[in-house]
């Protein structure tokens, strides 16, 4: 009897270790705001200046996507993906809801930080639209700059009223991209993983700190189509100041 | 009445032979069904072309896709046929501002190049309305401007025609014509279209390849072209014409239009497909492979020269809300503007006008 005991119990214990860890689903959920209000594509905002502006066009790479567990270890969630913020910026409620980004299948459990870059590492971005199937982010020719050899990491634009006068007279094209422009950001915050319900975290992208960060802002009038590699202020800034145009809130 | 029963009984066992001596006249099972598997073959450049599942290429299939892209028997009065309006000697267009269909009605929009089709994976149309080759193929024969037939009546067509079951059976492997369907008929289209691929010959590809040299002029339009900065000015055409097939597939409004507000559109194009007013007056950005060979150019084709096209993009077109930010006034001057045409004439394939293998083969 004592031994039957001691075979069931092991018998359990075994039943126990070949059971699959249970596994939830977190949501990345983008949203893009001009300061407070939610930004709606072709709807008028004003500058710091108090001149009207209006965006056209917002979207980046994210890649090596990743979380940390609590103890330490990292899991990585996606090598590429694409916040395609112009599809969602088309009417307030579109803006509201956001651009999602599902990652399934992640251990349940505590993780405290969540981190991704932004733009492509230099070994993806060494290679080119042709190299990936279409369903692939990467396969996008419209986010290949074949001057600078790279992937064009972000994309802003939209039309500025430059005088004041309440008329958008002027064009700007931000696009970013080139390996030195590949930028990390990350946050630390608890998340939690379950099985019985999917995690989502909110990232906020506010596109007054992206043009006008204090401290940091664009000239626009000065340069206001800058896609040249021999001229990698404006869109050095652009990149910065997309990092800290990032917050993160978990729902 | 006993001897009346026996008759009939009689008579129906007779009747039942006889049916089954008859061969089925949609018998197709003799006819041997042995695919070739068919290589798509393409500039190295170029992106692998995506083959669904369900269609894979096989050399029956296209031989099949062929003659239905080139026969009017797909027209209701047998006169017009996919490639009345999609010529090979015009890079597969027609060379007319908008096509007419068999009653003579004008349709809205210019009949777009089929070079490198098979490579277009975001929509196709002008307004991106249709997923797929074999989606798209579906929709000229029906429509009311182009067509003007019914499928139901093509099909039954095609079951009486003396060689079209036995096409079918070789690309499909139907046992009997009454498998003959739309859709199969679509798929051979498709297939036929995925075949319609560059040469490699270009100017521009030989360049690639540096089997060739850009002559001063076409050297400064590339840098122009493509930004490659050296002193010249951006012409800004790669961010929608870029290499490899010189589209990138979006949609766009490049300020073609004199309207004010966005529910002005003559022709709306891409937001009558999303219904999303921003998408008003979008259009597919068409490649820019062989369009020495394409005029008229736009939509609906009020450019007749290249000239025409590029004094456009120089002037920044007319602003409405929803214009490309790229595309503003340029400062080039005659000799860049000369310069970039240049270029952009190196992007000729006449090669890929000559293919045999694109030909009408009922000539």
């Amino acid at each position: 009897m004592k031994y039957l005991s001691v075979l069931l119990l092991l018998g359990i214990t075994l039943l126990g270790c070949n059971k699959d860890p249970e596994k939830g689903s977190l949501t990345l959920d983008f949203t893009a705001t001009y300061g407070d209000e939610a930004l709606v594509l072709l709807q008028s905002y004003l500058t710091p200046e108090g001149h009207q502006i209006q965006f056209s066009k917002s979207d980046f790479y994210i890649s090596n996507v990743y979380l940390i567990a609590e103890n330490g270890d990292r899991l990585d969630l996606s090598p590429v993906e694409f916040v395609d913020l112009t599809s969602v910026s088309t009417s307030a409620a579109d803006a509201a809801n956001g651009f999602k980004i599902t990652f399934p299948d992640i251990e349940a459990g505590k993780y405290t930080r969540l981190g991704f870059g932004i733009g492509l590492d230099p070994t993806v971005n060494a290679t080119q639209p042709a190299d990936y199937p279409s369903s692939n982010p990467l396969s996008l020719e419209s986010h290949y700059w074949t001057a600078w050899g790279s992937y064009i990491f972000s994309k802003t634009e939209g039309f500025l009223d430059t005088l004041g006068t309440g008329n958008l007279d002027l064009g700007f094209v931000f696009h970013t991209g080139m390996d030195d422009l590949y930028r990390q950001a990350y946050v630390d915050v608890p998340i939690n993983i379950n099985a019985t319900a999917t995690t989502s975290i909110q990232v906020n992208i506010d596109h007054e700190t992206i043009l006008f960060k204090a401290g940091n802002a664009l000239d626009i009038p000065a340069s206001p189509v800058n896609h040249n590699p021999n001229n990698l202020g404006p869109i050095t800034q652009i990149i910065d100041n997309l990092v800290s145009a990032l917050s993160v809130q978990v729902q | 009445m006993m001897r009346t029963r026996a008759s009939a009984i009689l008579l129906l066992i007779l009747l039942s032979q006889c049916t089954k001596d008859r061969p089925d006249p949609g018998d197709l099972s003799s006819i041997t069904y042995q695919p070739h598997a068919y290589q798509v073959t393409a500039p190295v450049t170029f992106p692998q072309m995506e083959i669904p599942a369900d269609n894979p290429m096989t050399e029956e299939g296209i031989d099949l896709g062929r003659r239905l892209f080139f026969d009017p028997i797909l027209s209701a009065d047998s006169t017009m046929a996919c490639a009345s309006c999609h010529l090979p000697q015009s890079s597969f267009t027609d060379n007319l501002p908008v096509s007419p269909g068999i009653d003579g009605i004008n349709g809205r929009r210019s009949a777009m190049s089929l070079l490198n089709v098979g490579f277009y994976n975001r929509g196709l149309f002008w307004d991106g309305r249709s997923a797929s080759l074999e989606e798209q193929a579906l929709l000229p024969v029906e429509d009311q401007v182009e067509l003007h037939h019914s499928w139901t009546r093509v099909v039954e067509d095609l079951k009486r025609h003396p060689d079209y079951p036995e096409k079918f059976r070789e690309a499909f492997g139907i046992k009997n014509t009454s498998e003959i369907t739309k859709e199969l008929a679509a798929k051979a289209i498709a297939q036929f279209e995925r075949t319609l691929i560059s040469s490699g010959n270009s100017k521009f590809d030989r360049v690639q390849r540096q089997e060739a040299f850009f002559t001063d002029e076409e050297l400064n339009g590339y840098i122009m072209f493509f930004d490659r900065g050296s002193g010249f000015p951006d012409a800004e055409c790669a961010h929608c014409h870029n290499a490899p097939l010189f589209t990138t597939n979006e949609y766009i409004n490049n300020g073609i239009e004199d309207i004010q507000d966005l529910t002005d559109f003559p022709d709306i194009g891409r937001g009558a497909i999303t219904a999303k007013t921003i998408d008003n007056g979008r259009f597919r950005v068409p490649t820019l492979r062989n369009l020495a060979f394409t005029a008229p150019y736009m939509h609906d084709g009020r450019f007749k020269t290249l000239d025409e096209v590029l004094d456009h993009y120089l002037s920044g077109g007319h602003n409405q809300l929803n214009k490309d930010a790229l595309i503003y006034p340029l400062k080039l001057s005659e000799e860049q503007k000369s310069d970039l045409k240049a270029f952009i004439l190196t992007l000729t394939d006449p090669d890929f006008l000559t293919n045999p293998a694109y030909q009408n083969p009922f000539d």
